[in-house]
């Protein structure tokens, strides 16, 4: 076997080969020989054709291997490198924010929630009012019913570093109490829980409003529609299911059986009855010298639970067709409590024109 | 002409099974006198707001259900002898109190009256159903007291007690023993096989779930039972009196713990409630038979229908699919019925173009079956087969053959 004059004058370890496979000669100087540096090591190739046998540290090119043409060619690739995509608006706030704030998750559009806004749905607005009354920060995200452990929106999931497992509604007031270091929420009086049940028929109205009157399906759409489908079919799907399911919501609270269908509901006697509830409300509220129900000092789960439904009521069915902002309106022999207190709540927990505001840092 | 009010019949010595209905004809007992108003004892599928209490006032032309509603019409277009010391309100706050008792007993005291008397497979089958049986016309106990048990349970259904219905457990039970014995050899007979042997397995569902039954009962009756009802208006006594008076019925009831928690624990209620009854209906037991009761046959009332109509929608609304199209259809056609009888201009009826499309689409569908039914164009309508080889085919020899077999 013959090996090249290199071999025999150089070390093994010095001896390299060049990504193409010719073989270079490395020149070491030592310092003994040098003034500057430690070592210097140059490459420079030769015109000496490989041998495979001369190459004791190398392997074999394999029969896989891609030949040098075409290698140069790919190594043009990538031509440019984009910058990586930002992550959506409501991701990279919730990812930032979110290792120590709690998140809300409610019924709101993208933008709203990021801002903090009033939830479109009463029951989420009633946590969130009675969250931000008492001054707990937290972050909105946009979700629906299907994220929600419990099924139903809205729910609490606390900071990611304290704990994975989400708060139901029913459990808020108990995070609230911990986290404020108030008392906890005393066991509710029996004459509160009377005029708590005025909430069901001030519900069955605004169901009847929202869900089956004509004249608001474009804000059901904007509301619970568009945020979930851009497909125009699933869109009426959806909205079939949404008013059937209302309907027979509002059947059951009148004591029908719930297919009987919008026949059977007599919408008039469903407003005359929630005028009474608003009428009755605005009374126990003349009543309280603070300002808020039951003479407490500071607006509790009570009103919170009412502003659930004056709040949307006020922001978004204040119009001719919507007899429910007139009723608000009108409670009480037109006194106007109900508005006063309604401001009076939107200033508290949403200070200034109460929407303008961002989420609570 | 006098008021008319639609209310489901008496039972358990109430004058109504209904608590709405109680209250209802107990406020209209307390305020008007006899003469200007008559009780009819029905079902929902007599009127058209397909719920009872229903009033009919035939000067207003309208129809008014649900107890609110009445006390509302009967406050704003009182009839001629109505007097009702507490309307207008003495003051607003008693007003809305009594508003708001109303309110509370309406959306959750009827919840347990359904668990009590309804959703519990005991006390339905012993008492709830032969109640029903006797104050409902013949054909029609076939069709509703289904029917309303499915809407009492609806409403009962936040409360999570469904167990007490122990028909579907019983049910369930006996298929998986049913598909046991086809799937086994052996077949034990059932009286060899052991029977309850632990505490639990010998409970009914209702003691089971006694304390928890006790903890739902308690959330209601706590807050009705410290109101001072003599002081709210007329309209909240009613309501009160109607409601309690059904959750305290015993007699005949198998299962009594809304009786026994009500009539233990909070006798001053109860008290009340009774004392109320009597005031109300009289000095009796039955005092309230003496009230203008007018039997349904007899009256002639313009939307009436037969009872065999309001069986056939009963049969129509119990079939699967069409059942509830079918409901909905006929609640919206009543509904338009009753616009137009106050007065109301309605818009042309699609029906008549529905049942026009259904017809055609039934005829077309025919025609084509009856063409498919039809012998294509050429070919075969008649045929003749080769008879069947026999003896006598054979020739000679078959004829002396055949005429051997026919000797024989």
């Amino acid at each position: 076997m013959q090996l090249p004059a290199a071999f025999w004058t150089h070390p093994p370890e010095l001896l390299h080969f060049d990504r193409w496979g010719r073989r270079c000669q490395h020149r070491t100087f030592r310092i003994p020989y040098t003034s500057s540096t430690a070592t210097v090591t140059m490459a420079s190739a030769t015109a000496t054709p490989p041998k495979p046998s001369a190459r004791p540290n190398q392997p074999a090119p394999s029969l896989w291997s891609i030949p040098a043409p075409l290698q140069k060619l790919f190594n043009q690739f990538p031509l440019v490198t984009l910058d990586p995509n930002p992550l959506p608006a409501r991701s990279q706030t919730l990812t930032s924010a979110s290792d120590t704030l709690p998140t809300l998750y409610i019924f709101s559009s993208d933008e709203d929630a990021l801002e903090g806004k009033p939830s479109i749905n009463p029951t989420c607005l009633k946590w969130q009012t009675l969250l931000r009354l008492s001054h707990v920060p937290f972050l909105t995200s946009p979700s629906s019913n299907h994220a929600s452990p419990t099924g139903s929106l809205p729910f609490l999931l606390p900071p990611r570093t304290v704990s994975p497992n989400p708060i139901p509604s029913t459990s808020i007031p108990l995070y609230i109490s911990r986290h404020t270091n108030s008392p906890s929420p005393l066991p509710t009086s029996p004459r509160s829980e009377a005029y708590l049940s005025l909430l069901t028929p001030l519900r069955l109205a605004f169901l009847q409003t929202l869900y089956l009157t004509p004249a608001f399906t474009p804000l059901l759409k904007k509301f619970y529609i568009d945020p979930s489908t851009r497909s125009s079919v699933l869109g009426t799907i959806l909205q079939t299911q949404l008013s059937a399911a209302a309907s027979s919501a509002v059947l059951q609270g009148l004591g029908l059986h719930s297919q009987t269908g919008t026949g059977g509901i007599d919408s008039e006697n469903l407003y005359a009855d929630a005028a009474e509830a608003l009428d009755s409300l605005a009374i126990l509220l003349q009543e309280s010298q603070t300002g808020w129900f039951f003479g407490e000092e500071k607006p509790g789960e009570f009103d919170a639970g009412l502003y659930g439904y004056v709040g949307v009521i006020m922001a978004h069915m204040d119009t001719p067709e919507g007899r429910l902002g007139g009723l608000v309106r009108r409670a009480g022999g037109g006194g106007g409590e109900l508005v006063g207190w309604w401001e009076r709540i939107r200033r508290e927990a949403w200070g200034g024109d109460g929407l303008s505001e961002g989420g609570e840092k | 002409m006098a008021l008319q009010l639609y209310v489901w019949g008496p039972a358990f010595g109430l004058p109504s099974i209904d608590a709405e209905c109680i209250a209802a004809i107990a406020y209209l007992a307390q305020t008007t006198s006899k003469a200007d108003y008559q009780l009819i004892q029905s079902s929902p599928s007599a009127v058209p707001t397909h719920h009872l209490p229903a009033l009919h006032d035939p000067s207003t032309r309208t129809w008014i259900s649900g107890y609110t509603s009445i006390l509302r019409h009967l406050q704003t277009h009182p009839p001629p002898s109505f007097h009702d010391a507490t309307f207008p309100p003495p003051t607003p706050t008693i007003q809305a109190d009594s508003k708001a008792y109303t309110t509370f007993l309406s959306a959750n005291a009827t919840p347990l009256i359904a668990l009590y008397l309804y959703v519990s497979s005991a006390n339905w089958a012993a008492s709830t159903r032969p109640a029903y049986s006797k104050i409902l016309p013949m054909p029609l106990p076939w069709t509703e007291p289904a029917q309303l048990r499915q809407t009492m349970s609806a409403r009962a259904e936040h409360l999570g007690m469904s167990s007490l219905d122990t028909d579907v457990e019983t049910e369930k039970e006996e298929q998986e023993a049913a598909a046991a014995r086809r799937a086994g050899w052996i077949s034990i007979p059932a009286s060899l096989t052991r029977g309850p042997s632990t505490v639990g397995e010998v409970m009914t569902p209702e003691e089971k779930r006694r304390i928890k039954l006790e903890g739902l009962a308690k959330d209601v009756l706590d807050v009705i039972g410290e109101v001072e009802w003599a002081k709210l208006t007329m309209g909240a006594r009613c309501a009160v009196l109607g409601w309690v008076s059904l959750m305290i019925v015993d007699e005949g009831v198998p299962r009594r713990w809304l009786a026994e928690v009500t009539r233990q624990k909070y006798t001053g209620l109860v008290e009340f409630v009774e004392d109320c009854g009597r005031e109300t209906f009289g000095p009796g037991p039955r005092g309230w038979e003496s009230l203008p009761w007018v039997d349904e046959g007899t009256e002639a009332h313009g939307l009436g229908l037969k009872l065999y109509q309001r069986l056939g929608h009963g049969v129509m609304y119990e079939v699967p699919w069409i059942g509830e199209v079918w409901r909905r259809w006929w609640a919206e056609k009543r509904r338009k019925q009753v616009l137009e009888y106050k007065g109301v201009k309605q818009g042309p009826s699609r029906d008549r173009l529905v049942f026009a499309g259904l017809g055609i689409t039934a005829l077309t569908m025919g025609a084509v079956w009856y063409w498919q039914t039809l012998p294509r164009f050429g070919a075969l309508v008649q045929r003749w087969d080769q008879p069947a080889l026999a003896v006598g085919g054979l020739g000679a020899a078959g004829a002396f053959l055949s005429s051997m077999f026919d000797e024989l």
